[in-house]
Formats: structure tokens, C-alpha cells, sequence
């Protein structure tokens, strides 16, 4: 990445070839944007020129008059520690941490099932989202490498000062390049760009060693940022492999754990370093996705990589996970359901509808009559609930509780249920989530996850004055609800009847989700 | 449980030890937080009615007295005693349940961290400079229990930032990241600008938003660099060293500013102009005392219109006087 050669105008690397007609097109290996030899002169020019005006206003008139040749070694060194260096790192510190944001938290391996979870979108994945101003780097990034300004850094100690802050820019300039095409492309079409510029990446940061006795944040974040680099690497290759090679993909999410959270034990009093392992752990969390699907995948036979390319089209549902966990449980829960449409595998299902009569009844309104009710199994989240209440009137007392809360997984708004212990739907639920059976009815999706259930959970129980509730872990189980058609003197309208009356759903979501889940359940066979 | 019972319970008179420390639950722990300084009291009676009979429940019973004064009080002392007796027994109940129980060192390390954290909170409100390096150590602690979720935020409502030990890290972080930051605002704003964007960053990862935002737009004021418009030199830092002083609205000088790029930043449109403190502090100091000078003059004018007042106040006196006792001998 020299400015100094031809590069590509829209992310400042080296054309692999330069071709000899000026209107030929180039490929950008770094980056994949397509580009003429003559603009790219042009933009060189200009680049340069741009690096002319800020180098004279930064040295007042030595650069105007001829250059670091025009003044003495001892000016130059005053120059370059007083207004050079200062100036550069500012306006580094400035676009790498309050422009674009976060980039130490942002992860890199964000394949198209991956990129609508929390903390692999928006703000938290500045590497994709902020695509255009880390493109705007290169001028920044032009600067570290221009003779004019190198002529200024006199000593060792000046140039590895340049040299630091060069692998620093190239680190969020490289690793977009790699993050995106993954985001915008998928695997299988990105999988060589990742590799060039991961591997450049590690290249160039070798050579410019941090001591760990003088900077040992500086450090920490490079020895991460290459077990980073070397596992994306690794875990594309893992999962195009032919069977996936599991033991490697897991291989890659244990190494880069097991850095995200060294750099929290022993570098956690540099706050870089404690952000830079979210970096690494959101990437293990990538990973550890692809693992989830792959494994359930391959247990029913399916490509791993056609599963995850397909499940694109799921990823929107996404948005529901509040978190990474959330979304590995969902994810994993959908490999079951292509599972369970595919070949009839197993699910924790309740089958006992003698809830429906009395709940449709109890849903009916004014002249209404119930007409036909078809039934789908709606994925619910259990988790028991405990509780304290006042009871009492002259002697009040507080009396402990327990019972299964039940949030619905694919509806939003509140319609947590909460099951005592002794009602029947309680059992029915445990022996469903004990014995799994076929589900012999169409299977709804989960889009809301366990983490985000049991919040929404407590916040309910709360709102009904009910005090120190404590919700323990969250299992799915599906139960059955009523698809009714009601008519009447308006006309008809579809309503979704649960265990405790109307449920929150809308038809066409549920039909959608339903049809999907189908789809790329026949999709992922290939 | 006949009326005989229900008074005990209700009085706490006459009760077994085991009893008296039931009652901390039924009538204190289980009625919720507003209860929990009750529930403190009745642990301390339980625990000394069970010292000479039942060491090892004495003990829990005095781990929750402290535990539930911590929680209704704050008191960074409470936590300390809850922990350090915590140490000593092997398990306890889940705080805010009566019979769900969990390992004492798991909790203890859990009030540690928040002892901890009271104890940056208080520094940080008391402007000390030891508050950065509090809100550090309070986040190492967390990281004792990264994957764990702590247990007492929620039955006090305010745990926002209280996922697990990993958002608590980050919370307490990005606070010592804001208070450095704070420090450094008005000797160094560079040095402030990269802290308080730090502490965004740390504020997002434990999606303490409105935080987050507060940091970023002390970073942004920290960042604004602007020309003096009474002196003309360059400063940074709107608030601290750079201030926003209202003027007249005219399209005059917005047309002046343009011209002038240099100093036309000075000027911001439609009715500020900015000035560095020196500058604002002198005008600001002219001004008090021109003000007081102002002052001296007008209450010096109103002491003499007073004396007027009263002078003519004791002559319409004087004139009603004389009129009546003419009217009188009329």
C-alpha cells in the first residue's frame, strides 16, 4: 500500500497488474471495485497535491519553500515531533475512534446469516457500516506514506512512530475491505478477497514490532488482531471444505475465545484492549454460529455452506435477537426446523389441543361465530418463574411461587403467560420438552430469542405486582394454537388463539415464516 | 397457623431463633424492596437470638442483615460486611428469595464489585481525582464474574447496565474513561477528546445509551475549535476554554464572516459569537464591576430619595396634624 504506485482510487491499494492501455480496466484485489489506469492517475495527482497544501500548513513556510531539503536536521526533527506527528495522530485518533466509531469492536467475519444480529450491524460493525469513511482514510493513509513527510522523521524513533500509525489505519482500511465483501457478497464469493487482505494485513504488522515492554496495549492488540486474521482465514476454509471440517471451525472459535478473553485477564486495564476483545469475541461468535449450523447441517445430511448461504433469506428475523446468544439459539433452532420439514426429526411439540374449545369460545366476540380454525404450532419460550406476593390482610406475609412463564418466540408485544405449577399446561410443557415427538401440524419460526424472552418475561411479571421474581433459562417448546376465521355481521376476520385467549400474531407473518422456513429447507438440500 | 402465630409473626414478640429469622423473609425480603431495611433489623434480631444455639444460621442471618441494609441504603460499608461474612459460609439464599440458594463466595464477589463502584460514585461526585482509578479497579472486579449474572441489580429496578459482569466491566470503564476526561477537559482537550470517545465506545457495549450520548457530545465540545472573537487566537474546548456568548442578529455579519474565513468562524450564525475564557472572563469580570459600580451609585440615589420620603412623609404628617385640631377647636 504505497502511494507513492499506481492504486486503486477507491481504497488506495496496488493493482496486482498494471496494464499498458491507459483505458484498460483494472480489478482491485483489495477491495473488488473495478477502475481505468487513467483515473487512477488522475486521483493520484490529486491525492498528492492535497498532501503538498496540508504538509505547508502544518510547517508554515518550510514545505512551501523547497521541502524537508530547504532546513536543517534539527528543524526538521522539531517539525515533524511539533506539528507533523501531533497533527497526524490527531486526525487519526479523530476518524479511527469518533468518526467511524468502534472499530476495535467490530467483527470482521460477517457472512449475510450473521449481519442483521446484534453486534454485527449498525454501529457495533463500523467495518461494514462505515464503509464509505474508512474509504475516505486513504488520503490519511497516503499522508503516512508520503516521502515529503518522511523526509521530516529524522530518527528511527520518528519513522516506527509513522510506521505504528500506518498499521493502524491499514488495520481498519484492510479488514473492511475483508469485512464487507463478506457482508455484501457472502462466503463463497468473497473467500479469496478475505484472504488477500487478512493475510497482507499480518504481513505488515509483523513488521512493525510493538515491544511489549513499552507498549504492551499496542501489543496485546496486534498478537489479537493476528490470531484474528489467521482464524477468519481458517474458518472460510473450514466451512467450504468438503465435508465441512467441524473440528477446525471449532478449533477457530476456542483460539479466538481464548484471546478475546486473555486480552480482558491480562490486558484489561488498557481499555483498547478490553474493547478490541469484544472485536475478537463477536468474530468467535460468527464462528460459533457457523459451527451451530453446520453441525445440524451435517447431522441431516445437508452442505453446510448451502445451509448458511440460503439462510440469508432468514436473516432479517434476526432483529429479534438482542444479543449474539439469542442469535446462535435461534439460528440452531431454525437448523432444526429445516430438520423437522426435511425429515420429519423430533421437536418438543404439544400436542393436546382440549385448551381450544374454551379459548376460541372466550376470543369470541359479540355475534361472531367461529368458522374454520386451522392449526399451527407456535414456538413458545418456557422458563420457570419464581415469585413473592403480599397476601393478607391484618397479618401481611410474603409467600414464594413458582410456575413456567411463556413467551411467545414469533410475535412481538406482551403476551407472557404465566403457568402454576399445578395447572395442566404446566405438565404438558415439561413432558413436551422431555419426550420431543413429530410435530404433526405447520411449524412457525421462532424470531424473538431466549435472552430477549426472559427480559420481556420479568418485565411483565413485574408489571402484574408481583415481587422478586426470578426467571431461570429459557426452553423451546411449541404448542399448539388456533388459526380461527371468525365471521360475523362485518365480515371475517382471522384472529390466533392461544392458551389464554387472542395471541398478538399477524397472518401473513406467520404464513410468510412458515413458507420460508419450507424454502430454504428445500433450498439447503442443493 | 392459628392467630396466636400470626400475632408472633406480626409483633416478632416471643418467637423460636429459626422463627424470628423466617420472619425476616415473610415480612421483610418478600414484600419487596421498600421492605428491605425491615428485612436488615429482623435478620440482626434473628442472628442474635441464634448465636448461642445455631452458629452457622447466626452467621447467614448477619450476611443478610448486612446484604438487604446494602440494598436499601447503599451504604459502601454494609456491602463490605455482607462480603466478608459471606466468605465464611458455603451458601446463602438467592437475594430475594426465601429458600432458592446459591454459593456465598459467587454473591460475596458480587457486593465487592458494587462496594467498589459506590465507593468510585461518591469520589467521582466529590470531584476526587482518585475517581478514574475507582471506577478501574470496580470494573477488574466485575471481570471476576464476566459470564455470570449479577443478582442484585434487579430487585432494586436499575439494572439497565446489569446483564452480566461483562456490561458492568464496560459501565464502570467507560466511567473511569468520563471522569479522565472531565479532569482533563479544560488543561488538555485533546487528551479529554480521546477519553470521552473511549467512554462512548465502552458506554455502547453496555448499551448505557443515554451515557453514550453524553459522552459523545462532551467530545464533540471538547473537539470545537474556534478563533476568539475579541482576541483572535485559536482555542479549543467549548465550554471550558471556548465560550458561546449571545450578540445581535444581522445578516451583516454573517456576509463578514463568510469574507473572512480566518476569523469568520468566530461568529456563529444567527446570534453567537465565540470567545475564549480569558477573554469572556475579563469581559465578565469589567462587567461585574461596572455592575457594582452601577449599584453603588443607584443605592446611594435611593438612600437620598428615601431621606426625600421621609421628610415629606413627616410633613403630611405634620400639615394632617395641624388640620385636624383646627377642624377640632372650629
Amino acid at each position: 500500500m504505497n502511494s507513492t504506485s499506481l492504486e486503486c482510487p477507491r481504497c488506495g491499494g496496488p493493482p496486482a497488474h498494471t496494464p499498458v492501455d491507459p483505458s484498460a480496466s483494472i480489478a482491485c484485489p483489495w477491495c473488488g471495485a473495478r477502475y481505468e489506469r487513467i483515473g487512477a492517475e488522475k486521483a493520484l495527482r490529486e491525492l498528492r497535491n492535497e498532501i503538498g497544501l496540508w504538509l505547508e500548513k502544518a510547517t508554515g513556510a518550510a514545505a512551501g519553500l523547497g521541502g524537508a531539503d530547504a532546513v536543517d536536521v534539527a528543524t526538521r526533527s522539531f517539525l515533524f515531533n511539533d506539528r507533523i506527528l501531533p497533527g497526524i495522530r490527531r486526525d487519526v485518533r479523530r476518524e479511527l475512534d469518533e468518526e467511524i466509531g468502534d472499530v476495535l469492536g467490530s467483527p470482521i467475519l460477517v457472512p449475510p446469516v450473521i449481519g442483521s444480529l446484534p453486534g454485527f450491524g449498525g454501529e457495533d460493525a463500523v467495518l461494514v457500516t462505515q464503509r464509505e469513511r474508512i474509504l475516505g482514510l486513504r488520503a490519511l493513509r497516503a499522508r503516512l506514506d508520503a516521502p515529503e513527510v518522511a523526509a521530516f522523521a529524522t530518527s528511527a524513533a520518528d519513522k516506527l512512530a509513522l510506521a505504528r500509525l500506518a498499521v493502524e489505519v491499514d488495520r481498519t482500511m484492510l479488514a473492511s475491505n475483508a469485512a464487507f465483501a463478506l457482508a455484501s457478497s457472502g462466503i463463497a464469493a468473497s473467500a479469496g478477497l478475505v484472504r488477500t487482505n487478512l493475510t497482507h494485513l499480518r504481513e505488515s504488522a509483523a513488521e512493525t514490532a510493538i515491544e511489549t515492554a513499552t507498549d504492551p496495549g499496542g501489543a496485546a492488540l496486534l498478537r489479537a488482531f493476528d490470531v484474528r486474521c489467521v482464524a477468519a482465514v481458517s474458518a472460510l476454509d473450514a466451512l467450504m471444505a468438503q465435508p465441512p471440517d467441524l473440528a477446525a471451525l471449532e478449533a477457530c472459535a476456542a483460539r479466538l475465545e481464548e484471546t478475546a478473553n486473555w486480552l480482558l485477564t491480562s490486558e484489561s486495564r488498557d481499555l483498547r484492549a478490553a474493547l478490541a476483545s469484544t472485536g475478537v469475541h463477536r468474530d468467535a461468535t460468527a464462528v460459533r454460529i457457523l459451527v451451530a449450523i453446520a453441525r445440524e447441517a451435517s447431522r441431516i445430511g445437508l452442505p453446510a455452506l448451502g445451509v448458511v448461504e440460503a439462510m440469508h433469506a432468514l436473516a432479517p428475523w434476526l432483529q429479534g435477537a438482542t444479543n449474539a446468544e439469542d442469535a446462535i439459539a435461534l439460528v440452531r433452532q431454525w437448523t432444526l426446523l429445516i430438520a423437522a420439514n426435511r425429515c420429519g426429526a423430533t421437536l418438543p411439540v404439544v400436542t393436546d389441543t382440549s385448551w381450544g374449545r374454551a379459548a376460541v369460545e372466550a376470543a369470541r366476540q359479540g355475534n361472531e361465530q367461529p368458522g374454520q380454525i386451522d392449526v399451527v404450532l407456535a414456538p413458545f419460550w418456557a422458563m420457570p418463574a419464581r415469585h413473592a406476593k403480599a397476601e393478607g390482610f391484618l397479618f401481611v406475609s410474603g409467600k414464594q411461587y413458582e410456575g413456567i412463564a411463556v413467551v411467545p418466540a414469533s410475535a412481538a408485544g406482551d403476551a407472557t403467560v404465566l403457568l402454576q405449577a399445578q395447572e395442566p399446561m404446566s405438565a404438558l410443557v415439561q413432558q413436551a420438552i422431555a419426550t420431543p415427538s413429530r410435530p404433526p401440524w405447520p411449524l412457525d419460526a421462532p424470531c424473538v430469542g431466549p435472552i430477549a424472552a426472559r427480559h420481556l418475561a420479568r418485565k411483565v411479571l413485574r408489571g402484574h405486582d408481583l415481587k422478586n421474581v426470578s426467571i431461570g433459562e429459557a426452553t423451546l417448546v411449541y404448542l399448539p394454537i388456533g388459526c380461527v376465521r371468525f365471521s360475523g355481521s362485518k365480515g371475517q376476520r382471522i384472529a390466533f388463539v392461544g392458551p389464554r385467549g387472542v395471541l398478538p400474531y399477524d397472518a401473513s407473518h406467520v404464513a410468510a415464516r412458515t413458507a420460508a422456513i419450507k424454502a430454504v429447507a428445500d433450498r439447503s438440500g442443493g | 397457623m392459628g392467630l396466636f402465630d400470626d400475632l408472633k409473626m406480626a409483633t416478632g414478640l416471643g418467637l423460636e431463633p429459626t422463627e424470628a429469622y423466617r420472619r425476616a423473609f415473610d415480612k421483610g425480603v418478600l414484600l419487596g424492596s421498600s421492605k428491605f431495611n425491615d428485612a436488615a433489623d429482623m435478620f440482626k434480631t434473628a442472628a442474635e437470638k441464634l448465636a448461642p444455639t445455631n452458629p452457622q444460621l447466626a452467621a447467614r442471618a448477619s450476611a443478610n442483615a448486612s446484604l438487604y441494609r446494602f440494598l436499601a441504603k447503599r451504604e459502601p460499608s454494609a456491602a463490605w460486611e455482607a462480603a466478608q461474612l459471606l466468605r465464611s459460609i458455603p451458601s446463602i439464599e438467592v437475594p430475594g428469595t426465601a429458600d432458592e440458594i446459591m454459593d456465598g463466595k459467587v454473591l460475596a464477589t458480587e457486593l465487592d464489585a458494587r462496594r467498589l463502584e459506590a465507593d468510585a460514585d461518591r469520589a467521582f461526585k466529590a470531584n476526587s481525582g482518585q475517581a478514574p482509578d475507582a471506577y478501574r479497579q470496580a470494573a477488574q472486579a466485575w471481570l471476576l464474574m464476566r459470564s455470570d449474572r449479577p443478582v442484585t441489580f434487579a430487585l432494586t429496578g436499575d439494572d439497565q447496565e446489569a446483564d452480566d459482569g461483562m456490561t458492568r466491566f464496560f459501565f464502570n470503564a467507560a466511567q473511569a474513561e468520563f471522569a479522565e476526561a472531565v479532569a482533563a477537559e479544560s488543561t488538555n482537550p485533546d487528551l479529554a477528546a480521546e477519553r470521552f470517545a473511549m467512554a462512548a465506545q465502552a458506554f455502547g457495549r453496555c448499551s448505557a445509551a443515554e451515557a453514550r450520548n453524553q459522552a459523545k457530545e462532551r467530545l464533540r465540545a471538547c473537539r470545537l475549535e474556534r478563533p476568539c472573537w475579541f482576541c483572535g487566537r485559536v482555542v479549543r474546548g467549548l465550554n471550558t476554554n471556548l465560550r458561546r456568548l449571545p450578540t445581535v442578529s444581522s445578516d451583516y455579519f454573517v456576509r463578514l464572516a463568510k469574507a473572512d474565513r480566518a476569523r469568520g468562524e468566530a461568529f456563529e450564525p444567527p446570534s453567537s459569537i465565540f470567545a475564549c475564557a480569558a477573554c469572556a472572563e475579563a469581559i465578565d469580570t469589567i462587567a461585574v464591576h461596572r455592575a457594582d459600580e452601577v449599584r453603588q451609585e443607584v443605592t446611594a440615589k435611593i438612600g437620598s430619595l428615601e431621606a426625600t420620603i421621609d421628610r415629606l412623609e413627616s410633613r403630611i404628617t405634620d400639615v394632617e396634624r395641624r388640620a385636624h385640631s383646627h377642624v377640632g377647636s372650629a
